[in-house]
């Protein structure tokens, strides 16, 4: 039986873009880099595609892949578009009112019979400025306890340098970059997570700064750049302490700023006083000469940059490396000058107070750290969760943490697609994307910039901030205290905090780029923290070692948590991850571009491959003590030996049906007390051959 | 749908794959007997030089196939998995297939009075011809395959 | 914008993608369609060389690919452009096999399809999509002399920090799309 005609000759494969429709101004609120973006709008007002802002004086029109991506899962098919329940394991469509009235019963039920600890918010993506005023606001109003970003990403960072410098926050924007004589990029491919913005580098290099990478791998970024120092992974703190060892010894410190603007210097010194680079080489498989080199450039050029990246935060010994950095940093006198200070996603800009008067304050009867979460769930202590983000894949040990959300009597999920998380829901509430709502942004740059709103919502898609403030309204909580749009929500947050109460929503508009803050009622801006060299610590100063809570002490990555009282024997390999450009968290993988562009697999050393017998494509089964997990091999000379690499983006709900990488880790943080762990945890490997292969 | 592809600067004209093509349309299945048969084998693909590059010319299962628009019988057609397949008992042998394809893949049998064309021999798990290549210059594999396979061996830098 | 070239610079680019996902934009190419593909290559000489290649049409001063077309649906136009019409092909593929660069493919419906150096851009004065976004200057466009002179003076200025290069597309084989790759 055959055919004469094969009707796909008559498609089409290119479908150039005709016109880019109304052009409407936003900001990228992927990566917290704060690109300008220009999305193209069709006549009902659906985004069509998304280009880079050229009057952005960030990006200059440039773009990293994933804000095209976005485009994608807009309206792709696992975009939630209505209200969904659970009847007898299947999602039924429902209406929002009706959604909100089960809610609110349920609510009020467990907080009358249970507590205000019974009901937690896992509230990581909730969305633009105006969601999350809401989110404060509904939990000042309930006693809900929140936990966002900061457990499994930034957490130990912020605290080190909130007890060091009085602010948790990044104190320098990226763009100081080209004042800079020297950049130190600690753990942070920035090449591939911040790649809109990369151009600043380059601009630094042109204008003669010297860019030193230390990582583990030979990543893009290195490859980029004047100095890589490959060295092992997780030694990076005994690296900072032999650097502070060298500065001190050969009182290359800017002595003025040490005396009149840090304290605990001598301790510091002690601290470091037999931390020679002879012993920091044999930690750090960085060659001595190299050390002292480094310590060299350090002490004679002014002023000098640090960039820590996830490398040395996401690890069990975040606290003292971070904290040896940032001593460098301070007794170099590379603060709040032109061209130096510290660099980061972290944008502290303070809480706004009294939203709520202080009658309706309801404290949570429960308090417990994330470490704590776990049992929590497990003992059915928590009756209620609302979620608004990933849980089920961006927490270590997925499973448990999924079994754990799977026994809650309750789940709410507020989200853009049926994911992992959503799945385990009893309601499913679709959520606005950040295209489709306006709000403020801050950025690498430590600027705010005004997010317009360029898409309609899809569907029966809400704002969190209309979410919160509707669900008030059905429990008979105090609606007046809740914003009724994005404009009003940032009028209230800018005027209930003094240290934003200078930057208005018409500024922001106004200002190509953003206003810098803090900007207090003066309205001036501050480009960067601590130009007046006024530190919001205790002392007024610098403290050189933090609260005390971390000790300047190097701990072997092998013997801190997470790996502590494990067999080399058993597990002779660590297992990290890394990122790449074409994803961000979990909401890219919905796009079949990104799809296409990225596929899980794991990096290994030549060496470490013919070990384990595998070769390039074969799938190895990777296994800790925790879990474990079969990637395709990627062989390469650019990782250490006995390091295994892989990318913690996928789930089994998306397009890529791969167990998520944090299953693979243990619940455990850093001496800081931080953020959980996703690199350096011991593992073992062997080749996965499959019957029939 | 898998079909064969001819990677030129692979090919160092050594014809295997004519002779493996004639061994799989004889009659007696035998690489020793088959020139000796009447009427003698005809092979499917075949080597052509220019200079000192060599082209394999062998039907490329156009997506819209001339052959298969200028066949009157209807004997040239699409099969359900995509391939150009000749049903001989259809086939009048007016030729016209042979005169409008672009490749000269398809082949006259005047013996026979009927066209002849590869069949990329459907019942075996491998082309004969690529199997015969010892050069690996013809792949048999799907597009989608071939990009994969192609990118690791591009020489320009690209 | 006639005679326009382009120069990819291999060294300067940071292998994030942004350019494959512009042309997929640009273009309207589904899932399974590409004009450009990006990936790593790697391997050992006196040091790690490691780049991304950009996988695509060069837009060669003499296309084999035009040469091998049995329909003519693959053309050279007067500014260089080697442009492709997707009426006329008829899915033979041919043009894929003899790309030197891998720069025609295989697209999902069987035909051929190829990197159409953004031609409706072009038109407006322009330039290409993948130009548009990159993030770090490995891609530029301009006229011929212009990109030639940058690229011999990258080339220079890279060789003075002891990277040594090569160009390719201005020599023996003339290219529209210049490549500035590291050896």
């Amino acid at each position: 039986m055959g055919f004469y005609i094969r009707p796909q000759v008559l498609s089409h494969n290119s479908k150039p873009m005709a016109h880019h429709g109304d052009m409407r101004t936003s900001i990228c609120s992927l990566c917290n880099g704060g690109c300008g973006l220009k999305v193209s709008v069709d006549q009902s007002a659906k985004v069509q595609a998304v280009f880079g802002d050229p009057d952005n004086p960030y990006n200059k029109g440039k773009l990293c892949p994933k804000p095209m991506e976005i485009v994608q899962t807009l309206y792709g098919p696992d975009r939630v578009g209505y209200p969904l329940k659970k009847v007898n394991g299947q999602f039924v469509r429902i209406s929002w009112d009706e959604a909100l009235n089960i809610i609110a019963q349920k609510h009020l039920n467990y907080l009358n019979n249970d507590g205000s600890g019974s009901i937690v918010g896992f509230t990581s993506k909730i969305g633009g400025s105006y969601s999350k005023l809401a989110l404060s606001i509904f939990s000042e109003l309930t006693g809900m306890a929140n936990f966002g970003t900061g457990p499994i990403c930034y957490d130990s960072e912020e605290k080190v340098r909130k007890a060091m410098f009085g602010s948790g926050s990044a104190s320098t924007p990226l763009s100081d970059a080209i004042f800079a004589k020297l950049i130190l990029i600690i753990g942070n491919n920035c090449a591939q997570t911040k790649a809109g913005q990369f151009q600043w580098l380059q601009e630094a290099r042109r204008a003669g700064a010297k860019v030193v990478v230390i990582d583990p791998r030979y990543t893009e970024t290195a490859q980029q750049v004047d100095q890589f120092i490959q060295i092992k992974p997780g030694t990076d703190g005994a690296l900072g302490m032999a650097l502070l060892h060298l500065i001190i010894k050969n009182k290359q410190y800017d002595e003025e700023f040490v005396r009149e603007k840090t304290k605990d210097f001598d301790q510091l010194a002690k601290a470091v006083a037999d931390f020679t680079p002879e012993k920091a080489a044999q930690i750090t498989g960085v060659p001595q000469e190299v050390i002292e080199k480094l310590a060299r450039d350090l002490g004679t050029s002014r002023p000098a940059m640090l960039w820590p990246g996830r490398g040395i935060v996401c690890v069990n010994n975040a606290g003292s490396t971070l904290l040896a950095f940032e001593a460098l940093m301070a007794i170099l006198g590379n603060i709040g000058k032109p061209g130096s200070g510290i660099v980061s996603h972290i944008n502290g800009y303070g809480k706004a107070n009294n939203l709520v008067p202080p009658e309706a304050v309801v404290k949570p009867h429960r308090k417990r750290n994330a470490q704590e979460l776990y049992q929590a769930l497990e003992e059915g202590e928590i009756k209620m969760l609302y979620i608004a983000g990933n849980p089920c894949a961006n927490w270590p040990d997925s499973n448990r943490m999924s079994k754990g959300i799977a026994g809650v009597d309750f789940v709410v999920c507020h989200t853009l697609v049926l994911d992992d998380s959503a799945m385990l829901a009893d309601i499913v509430l679709p959520a606005v994307h950040w295209l489709e709502e306006s709000g403020m942004q801050a950025g690498i740059n430590r600027v705010m910039q005004w997010k317009e709103k360029t898409g309609e919502p899809y569907a029966e898609a809400k704002s969190g901030g209309d979410f919160f403030r509707q669900l008030a309204s059905k429990m008979g909580l105090p609606v007046s205290c809740f914003p009724d749009n994005p404009e009003e929500a940032w009028e209230l947050e800018r005027t209930h905090n003094p240290a934003i109460v200078g930057i208005t929503v018409e500024r922001m508009r106004q200002t190509p780029g953003g206003v810098h803050y803090p900007c207090p009622e003066n309205g001036e801006e501050s480009v960067r923290l601590f130009a007046n060299a006024v530190f919001p610590t205790a002392s007024g100063k610098i403290e050189l070692l933090g609260d005390k809570r971390v000790e300047l002490k190097y701990s072997d990555p092998l013997e801190a948590p997470g790996n502590a009282g494990m067999l080399q024997t058993e597990y002779p390999y660590l297992f990290s991850t890394v990122k790449v450009a074409a994803h961000y968290h979990t909401e890219c993988q919905y796009s079949e571009w990104a799809r296409e562009l990225e596929k899980p697999y794991v990096e290994l050393h030549p060496l470490t491959a013919v070990e384990l017998e595998v070769t390039d494509g074969e799938e190895l089964r990777i296994e800790t003590a925790t879990g474990s997990l079969v990637l395709p091999v990627r062989i390469t000379h650019t990782v250490p030996r006995n390091v295994l690499f892989t990318q913690p983006y996928y789930t089994m709900k998306s397009g890529y049906e791969t167990l998520p990488v944090n299953s693979l880790f243990p619940v455990a943080c850093d001496q800081a007390g931080g953020n959980f762990v996703n690199k350096n945890i011991l593992c073992r490997a062997y080749a996965e051959r499959r019957l029939g292969r | 749908m898998p079909k064969i592809y001819f990677r030129p600067e692979r090919c160092d004209g050594c014809r295997a794959c004519e002779l493996a093509c004639i061994e799989k349309h004889s009659q007696t299945q035998s690489i020793f007997m088959a020139n000796l048969e009447k009427p003698s084998p005809q092979s499917r693909i075949r080597v052509s030089q220019s200079a000192n590059q060599f082209a394999a010319v062998v039907c490329q299962q156009c997506l819209q196939a001339m052959c298969v628009e200028a066949c009157m019988t209807g004997a040239m057609q699409y099969s359900e998995s995509g391939a150009v397949i000749h049903d001989a008992k259809q086939c009048v042998g007016c030729w016209m297939c042979v005169m409008v394809c672009p490749f000269g893949a398809v082949i006259p049998l005047a013996e026979a009075k009927k066209a002849g064309k590869c069949n990329l021999c459907e019942e075996e798990k491998l082309p004969a011809c690529v199997l015969a290549c010892t050069r690996k210059a013809l792949w048999y594999c799907t597009g989608e395959e071939y990009e994969i396979k192609a990118a690791g061996e591009l020489e320009c830098a690209t | 914008m006639s005679n326009q070239s382009m120069l990819i610079d291999l060294t300067s680019c940071i292998g994030c993608k942004a350019c494959a996902v512009a042309c997929k934009q640009e273009n309207g190419l589904a899932a399974g369609n590409t004009f450009l593909k990006v990936w790593l290559k790697e391997y050992l000489k006196d040091k790690v060389v490691k780049y991304y290649v950009h996988q695509a049409c060069h837009h060669c001063n003499a296309p084999r690919c035009q040469a091998a077309c049995p329909v003519g649906a693959i053309e050279r136009r007067e500014d260089g452009v080697v442009v492709q019409d997707e009426d006329k092909c008829i899915g033979c593929q041919v043009c894929v096999t003899v790309c030197p660069y891998g720069g025609a493919k295989i697209m999902a419906n069987g035909k051929a399809g190829k990197c159409s150096f953004c031609k409706h851009r072009l038109k407006s004065g322009v330039p290409s999509a993948c130009v548009t976004v990159c993030p770090t200057q490995a891609r530029i466009m301009g006229g011929r002399e212009e990109i030639v002179r940058e690229a011999e003076r990258r080339k220079a200025e890279l060789l003075g920090k002891g990277c040594s290069t090569r160009l390719e597309g201005i020599n023996d084989i003339q290219t529209k799309v210049i490549y500035l790759l590291p050896e």
